[in-house]
């Protein structure tokens, strides 16, 4: 099968252009790149600056620090006040339990999670001592939850009322119903 | 322990101080860094393995840069003076004739400016690479990224280094 032909052009290039410095350019773009190069003469130029910015910076030379550095850097440390009781703990603990201490520490907050738990769980119960005043809340409180009850309760029988019994009951009124006593009260045989 | 200090910073100090040098652009600030380095290094030489010590060093050197640039409340530092003309290294060739030679140490002294002038993370990894020829597996663990965003990064970085130098050239910059 033959290979599809590359065309390339200036984006292209430029695009193309720093892995050719690193002389990581494919094979299969390697011919069209530089058939492009020989005919435009813009990315030649781009292609030559690339390049000799690319070996000025290999170039560029390594510094060399002042071997007294070190010394200071020694005298510096040694020099520091001694370290704490907790700084010389950390550090030497740090030494010996970098590899397995965080799984004994998860171990150790479990049980003390569940030793609480345990102790929580288990204690006796207490005494509790009544005073007057508790005795006198809690009257309150029940006071007042039998008043809800009633408020609830009266609600409830006007809605009753209201929505069964009026259309079909006629409730006496205080007149009629004091004639009707009064009738009864002259007219005894009549019951 | 001090022995194996004193080994591990003599083979480390350089490339240390190199590093910072390119990242800061003066040799006093860089041997600052590389001395508060060395003593990060003490602190923690119990527990770096040998092989991850150069990696750590990078990265606790480039922290210690980024540091020192914010303290100079600018990230885009000039190039320092140089009493001793080291960090522009115009020493001329002795290949190539006067004006020859003072215009490769202009270009060399815009391309160390350009370089400042470049963002984080492209300088360290210009830097780390072209300057250092760090390996990539090793720029990698010194900056914490993948490879990937390292090439593609270290392409930007060179792309805006030599936008940053066709400025210069254009403004006539010395």
């Amino acid at each position: 099968m033959a290979r599809r032909e590359i065309r390339m052009n200036c984006r292209r290039v430029e695009v193309l252009l720093e892995a050719h410095l690193d002389g990581e350019l494919p094979q299969r773009y390697r011919a069209a790149f530089e058939a492009h190069l020989a005919t435009c003469f813009g990315c030649q130029q781009e292609l030559a600056h690339a390049q000799r910015v690319h070996e000025e910076l290999r170039g560029l030379p390594d510094r060399f620090c002042d071997e007294a550095v070190t010394r200071r850097v020694l005298d510096r440390v040694r020099a520091e006040p001694a370290a704490g009781l907790g700084e010389r703990l950390r550090r030497w603990w740090g030494g010996r339990l970098v590899p397995g201490w965080q799984p004994l520490a998860a171990a150790l907050a479990v049980l003390a999670v569940v030793l609480g738990i345990t102790q929580f769980l288990t204690r006796p119960p207490r005494e509790r001592q009544w005073t007057q005043q508790d005795v006198q809340r809690a009257e309150l409180q029940v006071r007042w939850v039998l008043a809800q009850l009633g408020e609830v309760s009266r609600q409830a029988g006007e809605v009753v009322k209201k929505d069964v019994l009026e259309e079909r009951v006629a409730v006496p009124t205080a007149r009629a119903t004091g004639r009707a006593l009064e009738e009864a009260l002259a007219n005894p045989q009549a019951r | 322990m001090s022995r194996a200090f004193e080994k591990i910073a003599d083979r480390h100090r350089d490339r240390i101080f190199t590093y910072a040098c390119y990242v800061l652009g003066d040799r006093d600030d860089a041997e600052d860094v590389t001395q508060e380095v060395l003593v990060r290094l003490w602190k923690n030489l119990d527990s770096l393995e040998e092989a991850r010590v150069f990696p750590w060093l990078l990265h606790v050197t480039r922290n210690a840069c980024i540091d020192a640039l914010r303290r100079r409340r600018t990230y885009r530092a000039v190039v320092a003076s140089d009493p001793e003309g080291e960090m522009m290294s115009r020493v001329p060739s002795p290949h190539v004739g006067p004006a020859a030679a003072i215009e490769a140490a202009d270009f060399r002294s815009h391309v160390e400016r350009a370089l400042q002038e470049l963002h984080e993370p492209y300088r360290s990894i210009v830097i780390l690479r072209e300057i250092q020829d760090l390996r990539y597996e090793e720029i990698c663990e010194a900056l914490g990224l993948p490879l990937n965003t390292v090439k593609v990064y270290l392409h930007r970085g060179r792309r805006k280094l030599r936008e940053k130098l066709r400025e210069f050239a254009s403004h006539g910059t010395t």
